[in-house]
């Protein structure tokens, strides 16, 4: 399977500047059927790491497979330096679909397949049961529901506080949408007109337990309009649309998008499409040739198996995030005389340190409080600093 | 309590996720007062503690809070720095000037010997010294002779700070928080670990506290300076 293109082994500011980053309007006919065939593998993958594993959560995986290639292949992250500062954020916030997440990070370049399918679920491999960072490619370590949109929209605060260009794009289940984190992320990404952050649903209709209105009647495009995002509706697993919505998503100038991408749990194998069966469980072994020949992939189990029975695969290297460049500035002393509260003493050495460090390359400071400025001493900041 | 209690397990993900993460937190155990148990956080340390990154510090003064405050924004990692609502007096050296003025510098992770004394030693957290202080104030008057030690870096109690805490006959600590799961606890653990001992009387908020003012509340759990130096003074 490609790996690394000729082009992108090239400069690096060219892979970033000329076309990644979903600049042009139209998914082109070679990279649509590039993404075509990875989708395929990668499916192929999904089942072989789960059933190797004997668990994991090849449902999901299936049907947000498509979106993960189009994002790990065309927005502007490179296989090479994964932690490069400028990288647009790809948060995977249903961290249950790894195995997806890992078939596409492999099929865009990051690491060998076979080390991830081998090394899936074992103890001591990077490739964890829910995505991590101890994988290349992965921005966060999710696995709780809920929570991966507000990360996403601290990265995109941060990019507007400090004025880089970076895009997040949260993915997350639909079965997901219950958690109430995910309502007040959505408010203060269209409080602060987050542009710059595109989350995109696995809309496949179902969860562990069944349909998702079974579980939890909810309406979920018209919540996040009510909310004030714009909102796309796809085909999820149409190529073209997809990197359309990405695209427009990318091309809205004053607020948040949401993509609602219709999708199949188990899509590409038809004794797995649609069954909620396959949300947390993998293909039962004697299924396992019938589902491989299905997407018309190599059964190289053997070979897998005997692979994974050398042990765990070694951890990556990754580099050092950096140190936090913050002048703590003057210290403030208090007389013996003084009788004040620590929480001013607070709020006052906070407007110092951002007095000090005001104009500082690399300096940004974002201060948030729960609605009570006054009591908990932020008011003096958000004053001088709106 | 909204910045810790309410959202630990993202506090959580945030240390699985090696953030730098600085939460402020102006309100703290029974000190909130009027707002009542609801609001009164007694848990920080035990939550935060049950991560392996966070750092929980609970300044004991202005002078030190700003400090911290300084240290925390500027180093890397997560912290949570614990404050309270009350008016405190700057804590004063023996000598009557500003303890964490000039001249002090914060050192996370070590105790600050605020007096010197033999026997008993009475080691406060955080915004607890200026109790502690009056406490020993009383002693001193009334001819009991103890130490007064200031911890506001629980999370990581340096072996050293330890050791010299094993070497007085009593330790009583004292604490706005859960006294179950706090310093006295902590301090506990870290010296068998060192296959040491003392004798430990742990003073802390013991039951979810009323609605009233802070004074009248820290009275009611015996955590004011007269119920400590009634308690010290009768360590045989
Ligand atoms: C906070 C939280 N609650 C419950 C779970 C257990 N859980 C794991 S996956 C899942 C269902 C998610 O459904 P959906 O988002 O639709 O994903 P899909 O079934 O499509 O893969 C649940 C409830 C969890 N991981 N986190």
């Amino acid at each position: 399977m490609q790996q690394i293109s000729a082009e992108e082994k090239g400069s690096k500011t060219a892979m970033f500047d000329n076309w990644r980053g979903f600049k042009s309007p139209e998914l082109s006919k070679e990279w649509h059927d590039k993404l075509t065939e990875m989708a395929r593998e990668a499916r192929g993958n999904i089942i072989k790491m789960t059933s190797l594993a004997a668990s994991g959560h090849p449902g999901g995986s299936m049907s947000s497979i498509d979106i993960y290639l189009t994002l790990y292949n065309m927005a502007r992250v490179s296989p090479h330096e994964p932690w490069r500062d400028d990288r647009d954020r790809i948060i995977i916030s249903h961290g249950h679909t790894s195995p997806g997440a890992y078939s596409a990070l492999a099929a865009a370049g990051y690491f060998d397949a076979e080390t991830a399918i081998a090394g899936f679920r074992q103890a001591g491999s990077p490739f964890e049961g829910h995505v991590e960072q101890s994988v290349p490619g992965i921005e966060w370590d999710t696995g709780n529901l809920g929570q991966g949109l507000a990360v996403g929209i601290g990265k995109a605060i941060y990019a507007q506080l400090s004025g880089q260009n970076f895009h997040t794009f949260v993915c997350m289940g639909d079965g997901e949408q219950q958690k109430g984190q995910i309502s007040e992320s959505r408010r203060i990404a269209v409080k602060y007109g987050l542009k710059n952050v595109t989350a995109i649903i696995d809309y496949n209709k179902l969860q562990i337990s069944g349909n998702i209105d079974d579980v939890m009647p909810q309406n979920i495009a018209a919540e996040w309009e009510a909310d004030g995002w714009n909102l796309i509706s796809i085909d999820g697993h149409d190529l073209n649309q997809i990197y359309q919505a990405l695209h427009a998503a990318t091309q809205i100038a004053d607020r948040p998008t949401v993509i609602v991408a219709t999708t199949v749990m188990g899509k590409g194998v038809s004794f797995m499409e649609n069954k909620a069966g396959f949300h947390g469980a993998p293909v039962k072994p004697d299924d396992l040739p019938r589902a491989l020949a299905e997407l018309g992939v190599v059964n190289n189990m053997d070979e897998l198996i005997a692979k994974r029975a050398q042990g765990a695969p070694p951890e990556f290297n990754r580099p050092d995030s950096g140190k936090i460049k913050v002048i703590s500035g003057t210290p403030i002393t208090y007389g013996a005389e003084v009788k004040t509260d620590n929480r001013s003493a607070f709020g006052n050495a906070l407007l110092s340190v951002a007095d000090a460090n005001l104009g500082q390359k690399d300096f940004s400071i974002g201060v948030f409080d729960c609605d009570l400025a006054g009591s908990v001493k932020t008011a003096g900041f958000a004053s001088k600093y709106p | 309590m909204f910045a810790v209690a309410e959202t630990y397990n993202q506090a959580r993900l945030n240390d699985i996720n090696h953030s730098n993460m600085k939460i402020f937190c102006t309100h703290c155990g029974v000190d909130v007062g009027e707002d009542g148990k609801t609001h009164q956080s007694i848990d920080y340390f035990a939550l935060l503690n049950s991560t392996f990154g966070w750092k929980v510090i609970t300044p004991a003064d202005p002078n030190q809070t700003d400090r911290i405050v300084r240290y925390a924004l500027s180093t890397p990692g997560n912290f949570a720095v614990i404050m309270g609502r009350s008016k405190l007096p700057t804590v004063t050296g023996s000598n009557g000037t500003p303890f964490f003025g000039e001249g002090y510098e914060y050192k996370y992770g070590r105790m600050d010997i605020i007096r010197e004394g033999e026997e008993v030693a009475l080691v406060c957290a955080g915004n607890m010294l200026s109790i502690g202080l009056e406490t020993w104030n009383k002693l001193n008057e009334s001819g009991k002779k103890s130490s007064l030690i200031s911890i506001s870096d629980w999370s990581d109690l340096h072996p050293e700070d330890v050791k010299s805490m094993a070497d007085f006959k009593h330790l009583v600590t004292l604490e706005d928080h859960n006294v179950k799961t706090g310093l006295g606890t902590a301090i506990a653990s870290a010296m068998m670990e060192q296959s040491l001992s003392t004798h430990l009387v742990k003073r802390g908020v013991s039951e979810y506290a009323s609605s009233g003012k802070p004074p009248d509340l820290y009275k009611s759990l015996g955590l004011d300076a007269d119920s400590v130096a009634n308690l010290i003074k009768s360590l045989k």
